[in-house]
C-alpha cells in the first residue's frame, strides 16, 4: 500500500538519546512517510517525551540523525523547523494573563514577517482552529480562568494554527473527556488522509491507538524498542513486556479490544 | 480593549508625555527667567523622564527574562554594585560625572559577576539567574551596610541621599538618553519574540524562537538600561516593578505595544514626582524615590483592586 519512493517526512538514523547519564535509547531507527499515523507507546518514564523532544529538535541527540523531509534537524533554522514540525507539549504553563484567540494566535508566529504582524488570513486560520476545539465563543476570555480540559483544548489550537506538516503530540487526549478525544483524533486523521501530513502521538490507550494509527514505535525497558506496522505488533507478549502487566483481547461483533487482565 | 483603542492609548500617551514635561519646566518658582529654566529645569526635567523610561523598560524586560511578576530592575543586584561604586566615590570626596560614572561601572561589574556565576552549564537557566542575582543583591546590601557604618557623619546625608534615588545632578545625561534610545529600537525589534517566550521557553523553541540567545540578549540589555538609570539617579523604587503592570492591567499584553508604553508612562510617572520632589517643600528638596512610592503604590493597589473585579 506504502509507495517507498515517497519522500520520508521524518527520519531518523541511528539515534541515540541520553538524559544525565542514564540511556533512553540506542540506534532508533524509524520513518514515517506523508499521511502516516504512529503511536509511540511505553512504560511511565520510559523515555517517550525525551524522545518526542528529540525529534522536534528542542534538545540535542547523543548521536545519530533526525532528518526532516531529509534534511538533517540539527542545521535546519528553529524558524524553518517550525514552519514544517510543530509538537503539542505535556504541559503549557502562563505567567502572566492574555486572551484564549491572543494565546492561539501565537501558533502563527513562525509564518509572521519581521515586526510579529498578524494577517487576517492569520486571524481566520485561529479561528478555525478554536472552532475546531470549540473554544470561539470564549475567544476573549483570559486564559487563567479556563478549565484543564480547556487549556489543553487551547494548547492544541494553537498547534493547528501553526498548520505544520509534521504533528508530534504528547499524549494528546491527556484532561479531554471522551468526546472531545475521539473528535480530536478524528481530525488529526482527516488531516493526515486529505492534508498528507505526518502524525507522531505518544498514546497510553492501546485500542486508540490500533483504531488511529499505521504504525507503532514501542520503548520496552533496557533500550530496547520496536518500530513497525501498528496491527502485527500489537500481542499479548509485545504489550506484558512494554507493560509488565497481562493483556487479553476481547471480541465484541466484528472489533477486537486490548483490556488489563482483571487477574494478574 | 480592541486593537485600535490599545494603539490609541500609546499615541494619547506622548502628548502626556509633553505635557509632564512642561509641568515640570513650570513648576516651582514662576519668577526665575528663562535662562534658569532652561540651563537647571530642562536638563533635570529630560534626565528625570530618561531615567523614568529606562526603568519601566528594564522592568517589563526583566519581568519577561525571570517569566515572574515580581522582578524589578533591580533584583539581579545591579543597583547594588552601582551604590557600591558611588558611595565609595562619594567617600573619597569625588562629585558630579565621577559618581555617575563610578556606578555605572559598579552596575557592569555587577552585571558581570551574575553572569559569570550564573553561567556555569551550557543551558540557560532562569531559576539560575535569579537565585544568583538575588544572592549577588543581598552581598551588595552588606557591602552597602558597612560602608554607611565606617563613613564620617558628614557623608552621611549624601549618601543616603543617593541611595533613596534623586535627580539632584542636573547635567543632561546625554548617554543615558542615548542608551534609552537604542535600547527601545532594540525591544521593538525583539518585542514579537518576547509575546512568545512569554509561553515558556519549551513554546517557544517549537514556535521558531532560538529561547538560549533571547534570553542572554534580554539579560544585557535590560542590565545596562538599569545601569544607566542607576547612573543617573541612584535607586529609584516601585517605577520598574510597578510600571509594567499598570500597562498590563490596561488589558495592553502585547509586547509591541507594552513596551513603549511603559517607557512613556514611566518617563511621565518619574518627571511629575521629581517635580512634586523639588516643590512641595521647596527649598528642601525630597529624594524622589520617595514620592513615587507615596504616589504610586496606592495608585497601584487601587489599580490592582479594580482588575481583579473586572478581568475574571
Amino acid at each position: 500500500m506504502q509507495n517507498k519512493t515517497q519522500a520520508t517526512l521524518l527520519q531518523t538514523e541511528a539515534l541515540s538519546i541520553k538524559v544525565a547519564d542514564k540511556i533512553i535509547g540506542d540506534s532508533f531507527n524509524m520513518t514515517l512517510f506523508p499521511g502516516e499515523m504512529c503511536a509511540i507507546l511505553g512504560k511511565n518514564g520510559v523515555g517517550k517525551t525525551t524522545l518526542l523532544h528529540t525529534l522536534a529538535g528542542l534538545r540535542p541527540a547523543n548521536a545519530g540523525h533526525v532528518l526532516l523531509q531529509q534534511q538533517n534537524l540539527a542545521q535546519l533554522s528553529r524558524r524553518h523547523i517550525a514552519q514544517q514540525l510543530g509538537i503539542l507539549l505535556q504541559q503549557s504553563q502562563d505567567t502572566f494573563p492574555s486572551s484564549v484567540l491572543e494565546t492561539a494566535l501565537h501558533g502563527r508566529a513562525p509564518h509572521y514577517t519581521l515586526f510579529g504582524k498578524a494577517s487576517p488570513n492569520d486571524l481566520a486560520i485561529t479561528r478555525r482552529a478554536l472552532a475546531l476545539v470549540q473554544l470561539d465563543h470564549i475567544e476573549q476570555q483570559c486564559v487563567t480562568t479556563l478549565s484543564g480540559g480547556e487549556r489543553r483544548r487551547l494548547a492544541i489550537a494553537m498547534l493547528l494554527a501553526q498548520t505544520p506538516k509534521l504533528y508530534l503530540l504528547d499524549e494528546p487526549t491527556a484532561h479531554l473527556d471522551i468526546d472531545q478525544q475521539i473528535r480530536l483524533l478524528n481530525h488529526f486523521k482527516l488531516l493526515a488522509k486529505q492534508q498528507n501530513v505526518g502524525i507522531i502521538m505518544v498514546l497510553h490507550d492501546v485500542n486508540l491507538a490500533l483504531r488511529y494509527c499505521d504504525k507503532v514505535l514501542m520503548l520496552f525497558d533496557h533500550q530496547h524498542h520496536e518500530f513497525g506496522d501498528i496491527q502485527t505488533l500489537v500481542t499479548a507478549q509485545n504489550l506484558q513486556a512494554l507493560y509488565r502487566h497481562s493483556f487479553e483481547l476481547i471480541t465484541a461483533g466484528e472489533h477486537c479490544f486490548w483490556i488489563a487482565s482483571i487477574h494478574s | 480593549m480592541s486593537h485600535f483603542l490599545q494603539k490609541l492609548s500609546l499615541v494619547s500617551l506622548i502628548p502626556l508625555a509633553l505635557l509632564a514635561i512642561l509641568f515640570s519646566l513650570m513648576s516651582g518658582d514662576a519668577t526665575i527667567n528663562s535662562q534658569i529654566i532652561f540651563d537647571l529645569r530642562l536638563p533635570r526635567t529630560l534626565n528625570a523622564f530618561t531615567t523614568g523610561g529606562l526603568l519601566a523598560l528594564a522592568g517589563a524586560l526583566m519581568q519577561v527574562l525571570l517569566r515572574n511578576p515580581l522582578a524589578d530592575p533591580y533584583i539581579l543586584g545591579v543597583s547594588g554594585g552601582a551604590a557600591v561604586g558611588a558611595l565609595s566615590c562619594i567617600l573619597l570626596g569625588l562629585s558630579g560625572i565621577n559618581i555617575m560614572l563610578a556606578a555605572f561601572l559598579g552596575a557592569l561589574f555587577s552585571i558581570a559577576l551574575v553572569f559569570g556565576l550564573s553561567r556555569n552549564y551550557k543551558t540557560w537557566s532562569n531559576i539560575r539567574l535569579l537565585l544568583t542575582g538575588i544572592v549577588v543583591a543581598s552581598g551588595w546590601g552588606a557591602v552597602i551596610s558597612f560602608i554607611l557604618l565606617i563613613s564620617p557623619d558628614r557623608n552621611l546625608h549624601s549618601l543616603l541621599f543617593w541611595l533613596m534615588g534623586s535627580l539632584t545632578y542636573h547635567q543632561l545625561a546625554l548617554p543615558e538618553i542615548i542608551i534609552l534610545s537604542i535600547g527601545l529600537i532594540a525591544s521593538l525589534l525583539l518585542a514579537p519574540q518576547l509575546n512568545i517566550l512569554v509561553q515558556g521557553e519549551l513554546v517557544a523553541a517549537s514556535l521558531g524562537v532560538n529561547p538560549q540567545r533571547l534570553q542572554l540578549l534580554l539579560f544585557i540589555l535590560a542590565s545596562l538600561l538599569t545601569a544607566s538609570a542607576v547612573s543617573i539617579a541612584g535607586s529609584i523604587g516601585f517605577v520598574g516593578l510597578v510600571i509594567p503592570h499598570v500597562i498590563r492591567l490596561l488589558g495592553i499584553r502585547d509586547h509591541r505595544l507594552l513596551l513603549p508604553m511603559a517607557m512613556l508612562l514611566g518617563g511621565i510617572v518619574l518627571t511629575l514626582a521629581d517635580s512634586f520632589a523639588r516643590t512641595l517643600f521647596a527649598p528642601i528638596q525630597l529624594p524622589v524615590g520617595i514620592i513615587t512610592a507615596f504616589l504610586g503604590i496606592p495608585l497601584f493597589l487601587i489599580l490592582l483592586n479594580y482588575s481583579s473585579r473586572y478581568a475574571k
